[in-house]
């Protein structure tokens, strides 16, 4: 009862959700709770897109999405307490937390609620479009939960914008880059290469790059070969 | 060093000291009375909850002879509050000023009684002064701990018929007495 009502509040008035958890009283009790309705949305939506292959691939990308969601948290809130203190402003890191856990907490009830719409669409486009509307829906719902966090600096000092262009990207980076090393969450349907994380290679940007040119009909070997007769060209010029 | 070291062995060892450094801070939290959930969230995401180490060591007077009162009478009101229909007054309400008040108040009985129990003996006077002082304080302390338990109830009344400002004033108010109960008391 308690988990669903917190549940509203985040969804409902996010901030004043943070200036009540950021409370030396109420952090104790409260923080567990939002980790629970964080990893409760996460697991349910990482379920969700785990669907897309059914199998052992669902446990796995279950199990994985929370962790999409907290390390980059982890990893980020302290370099962030720094940026704003560059920039003048004092930010305890108890409220940072308390913004990652109501942001994060946030996007994922909202990637859960999109959980739904996006196991209709697995079901009419293929591989690389699924990869990228997963993308888009992580993209989409991650952008209230920064701006929860955003919100939650004290007002005040100097090139503010500066910081908050700096915290936002920082986030959005780690959480992008986070997701590119514990994929895969997506696999093909007649894929029989099921494993709980990959081998490290290139970065997310690249990936991005070489599916958004795969959905559009242009693949990568495609690519690779152009570049082999392009290559052999200059040879036979020469 | 790290190019004699895999990926793997790598990754793997980190790991080990992450969940290490979460056994470590669970503990730490255990010891120092957090709630279980905190605890068992330190596990997997200790450093989202290192804010409570730092609570735990300015988390107020040490504990006095109506410290379990105080946190079942504070807890009954913050579970009250806490309810979704009752959000308006959680708002405005300071419970903290008031815990905070009461553990002084309780902590200053609990030095009497340190004091009281090294003087058995000689300057009988000063003894049944401080005793009767003590007595006036404790008598405070329950009076403000009945009238929080009385507005527990009347959550329940704005709740029906409205009155969250109201509410939250006098809790407002009770903090202030609670904080004064020393100077009151005569400790």
């Amino acid at each position: 009862m308690t988990l669903i009502h917190r549940a509203a509040w985040l969804l409902r008035d996010p901030s004043g959700l943070v200036d009540h958890v950021d409370h030396d009283t109420h952090f104790a009790e409260e923080a567990p709770r939002l980790l629970g309705l964080l990893a409760l949305g996460a697991l349910t939506f990482g379920a969700v897109v785990g669907g897309f292959r059914g199998g052992l691939q669902v446990p796995f990308a279950a199990v994985k999405l929370p962790l999409l969601f907290l390390v980059p948290m982890m990893l980020v809130l302290p370099a962030l307490r720094g940026l704003w203190a560059l920039s003048e402003v004092e930010v305890s890191y108890r409220r940072l937390v308390t913004a990652g856990l109501v942001g994060g907490a946030r996007t994922a009830l909202l990637a859960a609620a999109a959980g739904p719409v996006l196991w209709l669409l697995f079901g009419l486009i293929g591989y690389h479009l699924a990869v990228l509307c997963f993308v888009a829906v992580l993209g989409v719902t991650g952008l209230p939960g920064l701006l929860v966090v955003a919100r939650a600096v004290p007002s005040g000092g100097r090139g503010r914008w500066v910081a908050l262009a700096g915290s936002l990207t920082l986030m959005a980076v780690a959480s992008m880059q986070t997701g590119w090393l514990l994929r895969p969450f997506l696999v093909r349907p007649q894929s029989d290469d099921i494993v709980l994380f990959r081998a490290i290679e290139d970065d997310v940007f690249h990936s991005l790059g070489t599916t958004a040119m795969s959905s559009v009909g242009v693949y990568r070997y495609d690519l690779v070969r152009e570049e082999v007769y392009e290559q052999s060209d200059l040879r036979g010029t020469r | 060093m790290i190019a004699f070291v895999s990926a793997q062995v790598l990754t793997g060892g980190l790991g080990v000291v992450y969940l290490a450094g979460g056994v470590v801070v669970a503990g730490l939290l255990e010891r120092a009375g957090r709630p279980r959930g905190a605890v068992l969230g330190a596990v997997v995401a200790w450093p989202l909850l290192l804010p409570l180490l730092q609570e735990a060591q300015v988390v107020g007077p040490a504990p006095g002879p109506l410290r379990g009162r105080i946190d079942q009478v504070l807890q009954a009101l913050t579970d009250t509050l806490g309810d979704p229909a009752a959000t308006e007054v959680a708002w405005t309400a300071d419970l903290h000023g008031l815990r905070l008040a009461l553990y002084t108040a309780d902590a200053r009985l609990a030095l009497v009684d340190r004091l009281l129990e090294g003087e058995a003996q000689g300057a009988e006077d000063s003894v049944d002064a401080l005793r009767a002082a003590r007595a006036d304080s404790q008598h405070a302390v329950e009076t403000v701990l009945s009238e929080v338990h009385q507005l527990r109830l009347q959550v329940g009344l704005a709740a029906l018929a409205g009155g969250g400002q109201a509410l939250a004033e006098r809790l407002r108010e009770l903090s202030a007495r609670a904080s004064t109960l020393g100077e009151v008391g005569g400790l």
